[in-house]
């Protein structure tokens, strides 16, 4: 039968298959070049104390990126993720606050965090997929009134974390910047939600939604989840920009809602769902990161900065893209 | 292929029998059973003469009588000869001795009858071994045992009657695992001659004497008995021990979670060989000789076995049987692939196998499923008035109606994507109700769908089983698991799969036909005892196709109800046993298929009998080619077809065929200028054409209809007008239009295909596949094109649209236009083309002319280089 099927596969065999695997490549390769630019610009900028600092000031966009990666996955999108991270963040600044800022008031009051960030997810699920409402304005409602409840817990943004959350945070641990332990946990829970049915079926409901429910697949119940997943994200998001900025800010997030959802992108996942990795987004979210910091130390005019920055995001994602897409060709 | 033919051939003369035998489809065949008085024998028998009913019930008249000897080899052989006296085609034997039946096989032979040993083997070469490999069942479960005690420890063996064969083998086959675990030590073996109570005495005594024993390698019923000893002397967890697949056994292992692992030689065996024996008879042949064993004649059977991960599901099938009852399989699909008849039967010529006539009586004609009065509405739109259906156990069940007539609905309301407004739905004569699809498949309904329900992104095994992914904890999907149950489907077709076609690759990267068979085999994997198949073959090649018939076949064997949609009648009358047909929304009647033939079925179908199209037995030639070439292609290179030169005169139809996917939509869509052209050249008339892009193309006087409507022609949700008009728009470069002048051509048009619609400002989605199809061709008769390419047009669409459709591609043909027409149904090329280029790995391998335009050369042109 050999010679029978003529298909335009086996050629780039090796580099497709490596793509295929690992769809992340790209991002990665991006990730390394921006460090590379910035090195160039600025060899200072890979010493480890900046790299530990890139790392703690960008890891609340990485667990957000991820956090939207998951609604992404089933073809959803989360615009109110942002408002989400504002919500949690002030709401356990002020627990933590009332409470006295002790080991047990800050512990205590991470763990309400969750669980808002989780009910904001539910709230989300419901809505998107129970109530059949469109993702992309439903979600944009309810960040509204994520962000109209985070003002009224804290109309205006100051009120300090206890030090100890924040020293925590942006301190040591046997010599170790805690921001790793971070990274490391979120890498091995990343591992264990990767192999889990949920994430499959996510994916599936993603490619093609009528053709999952035609299967047998409960999509109401797993888009649902989907939002869970990326409420409990969320939050932790919120934890680390609150111990990175030590304070409470409604309105922290708004901005960052949009960054997510192009970390998502560059990281290679498809917003029409389906096809992704949450370490790409990982990566994306980093290579966002980077840009910001390559603009800085190319010493781009500060009335210029946003300018550069919206060009270089553009490349990075059309060179993502165009690599991905001959790769696979 | 070839090569695989012709060993297939070479067997027949080692093995089928002569062929005075063949000619009556009744067949007697004597059984000997070696012993009587154990319940697995009795199992045995039993299933053996169901097995011979079932053949009875499909119409093959097999008359088994049996005869049990008690032990005792010189009564068998007493039996043997009495059998060869009596006459019978084939005889069964459960042997007493592996040796001592060689003579009398030999004279069994010499007068014609067909030979076969079950349950344990014999060195004969006169006869055939039926059956599992008892060296491999001793060494599954030691293996297993091995490695459960992490390759180190102290073992006793508990085995069944010394010297005989059976047990030997499997003694042989755990030593020579233990041989590879140099830590395993055989601390004592008992023989307790397959004896529960036995068995439950020598465990008591090996506890006593050996207290740091923690493994047991024990057969059959002697484990119960031998765990019941374990139970009792308090060491459940500590000892891992080797079971049986039997209802009590198994019941107990679920109770007291036991550690253990259990092979079962399935009782099946004698029904297994009287079936193998019955195909042979019929002059199917085996796919490979049966060489296999210490005597070099045995076909072995697959060997079934659980350990604790999947002993839960074991239990829930043995549920409700008597404790003595073991897991069986027989003629399983494994076993009917043994042989190679299925694949390459067509060769040989169109008789295959048995037809299975469907006069039902009595207590056999059990409904699997029953419709009555079943309607839906869309609004003022009546999809079904009246949907009744009734399908039996163990019988495909086609239904056949012209698109729109409300089948695809009837299947919709089947499978719980449509609630129904009113009627009955019985499964098993139990009234239900389907909420949804879910639902339909926890009472047990499984379906192919059309559109097929793949994610494209994800690989083929977990396509296969995305509907119950099988996880670990709940939480985790247990590929290993996974990869186990997608294999048993992905096997049944890998012959006919193709390149490219692996357990991991993802389903967007295969071809067409690759995928519909992963739909094929979800929908298998689903298990459901109610299956509908929706055009399950508008894809597949002839290989392909033959390869899941068989295994429908086998479904009906298993008592599965099978419902199936095809437009194809020669697959309908290959597979069918009935047919109900549906016309307008209503049940018109249901006919067995052997009764009845094409021409009356489909009158019933479209309702009108005067205007049929022309039958594929009539004269195929339409309008000799007029002078001056309408299309010239010379030596053309691109992807997926190489080096293609041909000329089409006006007025002629060019037919291209071969297998699916040889190029020959490649090379229309190339022409077309919807993909690249790497060398050679196009001429329409005299003047060079390559065109650069479709509009290009169109701009220059080519037409090109497509069968993937969805892709390539529906601009869907829009009106019907506003698909009708945008070639009008492009070669007339037309800016602006007065809609009523726009009707003018537009009507005109549609009427000439005799389309079906209500006005022309509703969407085109709520037309029938048929109708949208007239309607895309309907966009070309506006401005006349010079050249119409036709790819694969008809798929999906009825019978009544598809006749319109070629009466008038004929009529544009006498209007002079030059028409390239691929086809997947050989009958549409035969019946309709001047000329066949027949393609084979991207190029043409054959042309067919005049009277060499047959079936036989089509198919034998196309698998010519496979």
């Amino acid at each position: 039968m050999a010679e029978i099927t003529i298909t335009p596969r086996g050629r780039a065999g090796g580099m497709r298959r490596l793509l295929e695997r690992y769809p992340f490549l790209p991002a990665l390769a991006i990730v390394v070049a921006l460090l590379l630019l910035n090195g160039f610009f600025s060899p200072n900028s890979l010493s480890y104390r900046s790299l530990t600092g890139l790392l703690s000031t960008y890891m609340a966009l990485v667990l957000l990126a991820i956090a939207q990666t998951y609604v992404v996955y089933a073809g959803d999108i989360d615009l109110s993720a942002g408002s989400i991270l504002s919500l949690v963040n002030v709401a356990i600044v002020v627990l933590m606050e009332r409470w006295g800022g002790g080991a047990g008031a800050v512990l205590l009051a991470l763990a309400l965090g969750l669980l808002l960030g989780l009910a904001c997810g539910l709230l989300n699920g419901i809505v998107v997929a129970a109530l059949r409402l469109q993702a992309i304005v439903a979600t944009f409602a309810t960040s509204i009134f994520f962000t109209g409840l985070a003002l009224y817990i804290l109309p205006v943004a100051g009120t300090p974390a206890p030090a100890l959350f924040w020293r925590t945070y942006g301190g040591r641990l046997l010599g170790v910047p805690f921001v790793f332990y971070i990274l490391a946990g979120l890498v091995i829970l990343l591992l264990v939600l990767s192999r889990t049915r949920l994430v499959t079926q996510l994916l599936a409901v993603g490619d093609d939604q009528q053709a999952a429910f035609q299967s047998g697949l409960p999509v109401v119940p797993i888009r649902i989840k989907g939002y869970l997943l990326c409420g409990f994200f969320s939050a932790l998001a919120a934890f680390c920009i609150t111990g990175d900025t030590a304070s409470g800010d409604p309105l922290v997030g708004g901005k960052m809602t949009l960054y997510s959802v192009a970390a998502v992108v560059l990281g290679g996942s498809a917003l029409s769902g389906g096809w992704g990795t949450v370490v790409g987004s990982l990566l994306g979210a980093l290579t966002i990161g980077l840009i910001n910091s390559v603009v800085f130390f190319m010493g781009t005019p500060s009335e210029w900065q946003n300018f550069v920055q919206g060009l270089a995001i553009l490349v990075v994602l059309m060179a993502g893209v165009l690599a991905g897409r001959r790769a696979r060709a | 292929m070839k090569k695989l033919i012709a060993v297939a051939l070479s067997t027949v003369a080692s093995i089928v029998i002569s062929a005075s035998a063949v000619n009556a489809e009744t067949f007697k065949i004597g059984l000997s059973n070696g012993w009587v008085g154990s319940e697995w024998r009795t199992q045995m028998i039993d299933e053996a003469k169901a097995a011979a009913e079932k053949w009875k019930e499909k119409g093959v008249d097999v008359e088994v009588s049996v005869q049990s000897a008690n032990v005792d080899v010189p009564g068998q052989i007493a039996h043997i000869r009495n059998f060869i006296a009596e006459g019978v085609n084939a005889i069964i034997v459960n042997p007493n001795s592996p040796t001592a039946f060689d003579p009398i096989f030999a004279q069994a032979k010499e007068a014609g009858i067909l030979v076969i040993a079950t349950d344990a083997e014999v060195s004969s070469p006169d006869a055939l071994y039926v059956g599992i490999d008892q060296t491999a069942w001793g060494a599954a479960g030691a293996k297993w045992l091995a490695e459960t005690l992490g390759g180190k420890g102290k073992v006793v063996a508990i085995n069944g009657v010394a010297g005989h064969p059976a047990n030997e083998m499997r003694v042989a086959g755990y030593k020579q695992v233990f041989k590879d675990y140099p830590d395993i030590q055989i601390v004592n073996e008992v023989n307790a001659n397959w004896d529960q109570a036995q068995g439950q005495q020598a465990m008591q005594n090996i506890l006593a004497t050996y207290p740091d024993v923690n493994g047991v390698v024990v057969q059959d019923g002697m484990a119960a008995g031998a765990w019941k000893s374990i139970m009792d002397a308090g060491k459940t967890g500590q000892i891992a021990a080797t079971g049986e697949i039997r209802k009590d056994f198994i019941d107990l292992w679920v109770k007291d979670k036991l550690n253990s692992g259990a092979t079962v030689n399935p009782p099946g065996v004698m029904a297994s060989a009287l079936n193998v024996a019955v195909l042979m008879l019929q002059g199917k042949e085996l796919k490979e000789p049966a060489k296999a064993g210490q005597y070099g004649n045995a076909l072995y059977l697959p060997i079934p076995f659980i350990d604790s991960k999947n002993v839960g599901d074991a239990a829930k099938q043995l549920e409700g049987k008597p404790g003595y009852y073991s897991y069986t399989s027989s003629l399983s699909i494994e076993t009917r692939k043994l042989f190679s008849s299925e694949c390459f039967h067509w060769l040989r010529g169109p008789s295959l196998g048995p037809r299975f006539p469907s006069h039902r009586n009595g207590r056999s004609s059990m409904s699997k499923l029953k419709l009555s009065g079943v309607s839906k509405a869309y609004g003022a739109t009546l999809a079904l008035r009246r949907g009744d259906l009734e399908v039996l156990a163990g019988e495909v069940h086609v239904l056949m109606g012209s698109n729109g007539s409300g089948k695809s609905t009837l299947c919709k309301i089947i499978a719980g994507s449509v609630r129904p407004d009113a009627g009955r739905i019985l499964i098993d004569n139990r009234p239900v109700t389907i909420t949804g699809p879910r639902s339909a498949r926890a009472q047990g309904i499984g379906i192919f769908y059309q559109e097929l329900s793949l994610a494209a992104h994800r690989s083929v095994e977990e396509n296969i089983c995305l509907a119950a992914l099988p996880t670990k904890s709940r939480l985790f999907v247990d590929r290993a698991l996974l990869k186990q149950r997608a294999a048993r489907y992905i096997r049944l077709f890998e012959e006919v799969a193709g390149e490219g076609f692996s357990a991991d690759a993802l389903v967007g990267n295969l071809r067409p036909d690759q995928r519909q068979l992963v739909e094929i085999m979800k929908a298998l994997a689903s298990e459901a005892p109610i299956l509908i198949f929706d055009e399950p073959t508008s894809a597949l090649d002839r290989a392909q196709v033959d390869c899941f018939f068989e295994i429908l076949r086998d479904l009906t064997w298993q008592d599965r109800g099978i419902i199936f949609i095809s437009h194809r009648m020669d697959e309908i009358k290959a597979i069918g046993d009935r047919v109900t047909i549906i016309r307008d929304g209503e049940t018109i009647t249901t006919l067995n298929l052997a009764e009845t033939d094409a021409a009356s079925v489909i009158r019933l179908m479209v309702g009108r009998s005067g205007d049929m199209p022309a039958s594929q037995s009539s004269a195929p030639a339409v309008v000799e080619g007029k002078d001056g070439a309408a299309m010239t292609v010379r030596n053309l290179s691109g992807r997926g077809f190489r080096d293609v030169s041909f000329e089409v005169a006006k007025g002629e139809i060019l037919g291209f065929g071969g297998l699916h996917g040889q190029g020959q939509s490649a090379l229309l869509r190339a022409i077309f200028g919807a993909s690249s052209i790497s060398s050679g050249e196009v001429l329409i008339g005299d003047s060079r054409f390559d065109a650069s892009s479709p509009r290009d193309a169109i701009r220059r006087g080519c037409a090109y209809v497509s069968g993937d409507r969805g892709r390539d022609g529906v601009i869907s949700g829009r009106p019907i007008i506003e698909n009708v008009t945008p070639i009008h728009y492009l070669r007339d470069r037309l800016m602006i239009a007065r809609p009523s002048k726009l009707r003018d051509k537009v009507v005109p048009a549609l009427q000439s295909m005799h389309t079906k619609f209500q006005s022309l400002f509703h969407p085109i989605n709520s037309l029938s596949g048929g109708n949208q199809q007239k309607v895309i061709i309907a966009r070309w008769l506006i401005d006349r094109p010079d050249v119409l390419l036709l790819d694969d047009p008809t798929k999906g669409i009825d019978l009544s649209a598809k006749a319109d459709l070629f009466a008038l591609i004929r009529q544009l043909a006498a209007e002079g236009l030059g028409i390239l027409l691929y086809s997947s149904e050989d009958a549409e090329l035969l019946g309709n083309a001047n000329r066949i280029l027949v393609f084979n790995g991207g190029s043409v391998s054959r042309e067919l002319t005049g009277a060499d335009r047959t079936r036989y050369n089509l198919y034998q042109a196309a698998y010519e280089a496979a």
